[in-house]
């Protein structure tokens, strides 16, 4: 049990009731980060957590022919959901196109060909960002095919996954 | 924005959105924003676009 000096203006330690470091709280770095989410234009760090910076999300697969028309477009793009939809999104795309709906690697066109596929069928043009269409924060890829037989009912199979770089934390899709 | 492209013949194609393929050159005989719809609306909209569910889209062009 500590004596008490406070009728002389002390503390139990011998320090005035008035002395700075009584009034201070402390908190140390970790406490602050946990406590409040901290945004700054650039960051000096030693050590980052680099373990999930790039990640996988799964995108989908479409079908088209070439009835209407002997070339398809074919477009796939990855942003950042809400709240970072306007922040930039890099990425890369994991790209399959096959003849026929599924994506047996026997049937596949792009980007190697498979063993069913006859060699110069198809015609894959592009597979970069549009110039004309990039809208400054959804990363792209935009690529056209031909069929060089004409227009037939061929049935296309375009399937995409992206991997990308997650900077913000924040899904995309 | 997501859009129902509807061809001759009745075929329809979804573009943007995050995946896409449509026939390149061809004007769509009429176009349907269903960037709002569910997931499963569109895709039955895209096999059959005379599906009443097309009221719920916005006719576009």
């Amino acid at each position: 049990m500590g004596a008490d000096y406070s009728s002389i203006g002390l503390t139990k330690n011998l320090k005035s009731i008035n002395n700075f470091s009584d009034k201070v709280k402390t908190v140390d770095a970790y406490s602050f980060g946990a406590a409040y989410e901290v945004q700054v234009r650039k960051l000096y760090a030693s050590k980052a957590n680099l373990g999930e910076f790039v990640k996988r999300v799964t995108g989908g697969t479409a079908l088209g022919t070439f009835n209407l028309s002997q070339a398809l477009n074919l477009t796939s793009s990855i942003t950042y959901k809400v709240p970072h939809s306007r922040i930039k999104t890099f990425g890369r795309p994991i790209v399959g196109i096959y003849q026929g709906a599924g994506t047996a690697s026997a049937d596949q066109i792009y980007p190697i060909r498979g063993t069913a596929v006859t060699l110069g069928r198809y015609d894959v043009i592009g597979g970069e960002l549009d110039y004309s269409n990039y809208n400054g924060t959804a990363d792209q890829w935009r690529a056209m095919i031909v069929d060089t037989n004409g227009t037939s009912s061929q049935a296309i199979t375009f399937v995409t996954d992206w991997l990308y770089t997650d900077y913000v934390t924040g899904d995309a899709t | 924005m997501k859009v129902l492209k509807v061809y001759k013949d009745g075929q329809a194609y979804v573009d943007g959105g995050s995946l896409s393929i449509v026939p390149s050159g061809v004007d769509p005989v009429a176009e349907y924003d269903v960037t709002d719809m569910d997931k499963d609306d569109i895709e039955k909209l895209r096999k059959n676009p005379r599906d009443k569910l097309i009221k719920k889209a916005r006719k576009i062009g």
